[in-house]
């Protein structure tokens, strides 16, 4: 029996459903999306104190260099690349491909190996492991 | 009616916002999607990144800075969708939300104005250095 309610719940009620690889993969995109505008404003820091606080630009950098500021760029660096992969998903879907099940299955694994693959290698690259 | 006459038709609909912003986030993620790949393979290859000089003078030159102003610009509309999405969809009470709302656009304008400041204030330097 349906009833109208006013005060229903608006947003998904995640903790109903089964956890798979596609609802994983779109709660994901949220969450790697807030913890990029958490990045965004690490960058503007990054910029202002360039311009204008150099001591302050120091000490930026300096925190970023301790184990838990590399672990949080490292992090960065996976939130990155997740949401710029599962953003091109996004955007194909909107031009109205790749819907099929088995389609949306495999985009996803494709979007996880290229997280993995691309964090792992700017990081190398970054670290001087891999010469460019 | 036609196909052609009934999309003729559709497309003198005053456009809503909510296509509107649809579109603006669309349309920031495919900028930024060359935008940061650029900045990101930059930032990883190329700047001394102690070095704030060094900053400096990479944005002295027109098309980087060009660039970096547009990605900024970019990243904080989209950022600014994405948080607004999120905001709408998980605080129900109209007081928090509209709290959470002015929250939002105040530190997003202002970041993005102070963020775009200080990249063309690098760039002027890179210019002189």
């Amino acid at each position: 029996m349906t009833t109208s309610n006013e005060s229903r719940p608006l947003s998904p009620h995640l903790g109903i459903y089964r956890w798979q690889i596609t609802n994983t993969l779109s709660i994901l995109h949220r969450l790697t999306g807030v913890a990029l505008s958490g990045g965004l404003a690490v960058l503007s820091a990054w910029l202002i104190t360039a311009a204008w606080f150099p001591g302050y630009f120091t000490q930026l950098h300096w925190a970023l260099g301790t184990i838990i500021g590399q672990i949080a760029l490292f992090g960065w660096t996976v939130c990155f690349y997740y949401h710029l992969a599962n953003g091109m998903r996004h955007l194909n879907w909107d031009l109205g491909y790749g819907f099929k099940l088995d389609e949306v299955t495999s985009s996803g694994r494709i979007v996880i190996l290229f997280t993995m693959f691309m964090s792992i290698f700017t990081w190398a690259v970054a670290l001087g492991e891999v010469p460019l | 009616m036609s196909h052609l006459e009934k999309s003729t038709h559709m497309r003198k609909k005053p456009t809503s916002d909510v296509v509107q912003t649809w579109r603006w986030q669309r349309a920031t993620a495919v900028a930024l999607i060359f935008l940061s790949c650029w900045f990101m393979v930059t930032l990883v290859t190329q700047l001394q990144l102690a070095d704030p000089n060094a900053l400096a003078q990479w944005l002295g030159h027109p098309a980087v800075a060009l660039a970096m102003g547009v990605m900024v610009l970019a990243a904080f509309i989209h950022k600014h969708i994405g948080l607004h999405e999120i905001i709408t969809d998980y605080i129900h009470c109209p007081c928090k939300k509209n709290f959470a709302n002015l929250l939002l656009n105040v530190a997003v304008a202002l970041l993005t104005l102070v963020t775009l400041a200080a990249v063309w204030h690098l760039h002027l330097v890179g210019i002189h250095s």
